[in-house]
């Protein structure tokens, strides 16, 4: 089965320059808005450490959801993730004045959460489940037939039944990059790996999930 | 079977940077490397398509995906609150009136601003000293505690119409003061500063020149 893209019948764009020109301002726009987050979520940090509260509640609102998810990809039990959140964010508030600057507040918080998630999962030890490539492979659903076109919602369905067939540590990556937009080199300090493991992971995360979302049938819809 | 730590050998270099062309986070020049590779590369074209669907398709994923339960706000609340406590950090806005005021002592004992209100109270004192020394002092403003400065006293009788204010005025100019009086004929007994004979003569000669204040003036006996 073909991909996304090609399924559902959108081919790439016929002007090629047209559309890099498109990207480039695209990336320009998540730059300038990442950079300022980042500069925001700094400022809030500093402040923590200044021992504001207002400050911290402001920076937990941001983080909340966001730790939640990540560590939900590394741990599947949703009291234990909620645990590590609340530990994540008091080792936040504690130890905001720990914080180097030599990453971003985001890569900071995540090594945080990531380190309290491992520690978890070692408590846990084989109770945890955690889904191959191969038992993916022997999950399409026989029920679902082939469908032209797809709401939303069922691709939200198809995709988080694509996203629990991988691995942990494809989850994890494809999140850091695609929703988290982490640079490569942060990504390779958060995960304590080499950049070029970094590289190959999210090339095979992305293969594999493509994998799986023709496995499930997914048609896209015209976006 | 492909190994797992290694990207495929006919992988472009730049396919591999791809993710992070779409999530904007590349350095300029590997930005601008891989720009120039897709202008000629139909495969990466069409690998960057695809990227770009994935993002958003696990952006708008994930953005439903719902967060922590309310009793994880409540847990790390109650433990900000505990260590507000016990570290006198800054104090919730929803506490008992009795923890507030408890924060509020506890912050007294160790502000953050103690040590400049205390280099600011250092300084005013020094100020202050400096000033004071610095003043002239007249030698008969000086008095101590343990030895009385040499006065003589005088038995004065003021006259019937003289003021309270020109009485007050006299003696203020011979550094006198009434110490009794009156007697029942009208007598004060008036004490001023006098360090010698000289000095007592001249104040007792001052004192007889207003007569229109002083009826008379004598010397007490030591």
């Amino acid at each position: 089965m073909a991909f996304l893209l090609r399924a559902s019948g959108k081919c790439v764009t016929a002007d090629p320059l047209h559309r890099l020109r498109a990207d480039w301002f695209e990336q320009i726009r998540v730059m300038a808005t990442t950079d300022e987050h980042d500069a925001l979520h700094s400022h809030l940090l500093a402040s923590v450490a200044a021992g504001e509260r207002a400050a911290f509640e402001q920076l937990y609102r941001l983080y909340e959801k966001r730790v939640f998810q990540y560590v939900s990809t590394l741990v599947y039990d949703p009291t234990v993730a909620e645990d590590i959140v609340v530990e994540t964010m008091m080792a936040v508030w504690r130890g905001a004045a720990s914080f180097a600057s030599t990453s971003r507040v985001s890569t900071w918080i995540f090594g945080i959460a990531r380190h309290k998630a491992l520690d978890a999962i070692r408590r846990m030890g084989r109770h945890q489940r955690d889904v191959t490539l191969e038992e993916a492979v022997e999950l399409p659903n026989p029920q679902e037939s082939p469908q032209d076109s797809v709401d939303r919602k069922q691709v939200a369905t198809l995709m988080q039944r694509a996203l629990s067939k991988l691995s942990r540590e494809h989850q994890e990556v494809l999140r850091l990059v695609f929703y988290e937009e982490l640079p490569y080199e942060e990504i390779a300090t958060l995960l304590s790996i080499p950049t070029s493991t970094v590289k190959t992971r999210v090339y095979y995360a992305k293969q594999r999930l493509k994998k799986h979302l023709e496995a499930l049938g997914q048609k896209a819809p015209n976006p | 079977m492909t190994d797992p730590n290694a990207l495929p050998a006919n992988l472009h270099p730049e396919a591999a940077l791809l993710p992070w062309y779409v999530n904007g986070t590349l350095r300029e020049q590997d930005q601008q490397q891989v720009a120039r590779h897709l202008e000629t590369c139909a495969v990466c074209r069409a690998e960057l398509e695809e990227l770009s669907y994935m993002r958003t398709e696990l952006r708008r994923f994930y953005d439903a995906q719902p967060g922590p339960s309310p009793r994880t706000t409540q847990a790390v609340r109650d433990l900000l609150d505990r260590d507000t406590l016990t570290q006198g950090k800054v104090p919730s806005a929803k506490r008992h009136w009795l923890e507030t005021v408890d924060s509020w002592f506890r912050s007294l004992l160790m502000p953050r601003w103690a040590p400049t209100l205390l280099a600011i109270v250092l300084v005013a004192q020094l100020g202050v000293l400096l000033w004071t020394l610095t003043q002239p002092v007249s030698s008969d403003q000086v008095t101590s505690r343990s030895i009385s400065p040499p006065t003589a006293r005088l038995r004065v009788t003021f006259q019937g119409q003289a003021s309270a204010t020109a009485i007050e005025s006299l003696l203020h100019s011979v550094r006198g003061r009434i110490v009794d009086g009156p007697t029942a004929d009208g007598m004060y007994t008036v004490e001023i500063l006098a360090d010698n004979e000289s000095t007592l003569q001249k104040k007792l000669t001052e004192l007889q020149g207003h007569s229109e204040i002083v009826q008379s003036v004598g010397r007490v006996a030591p």
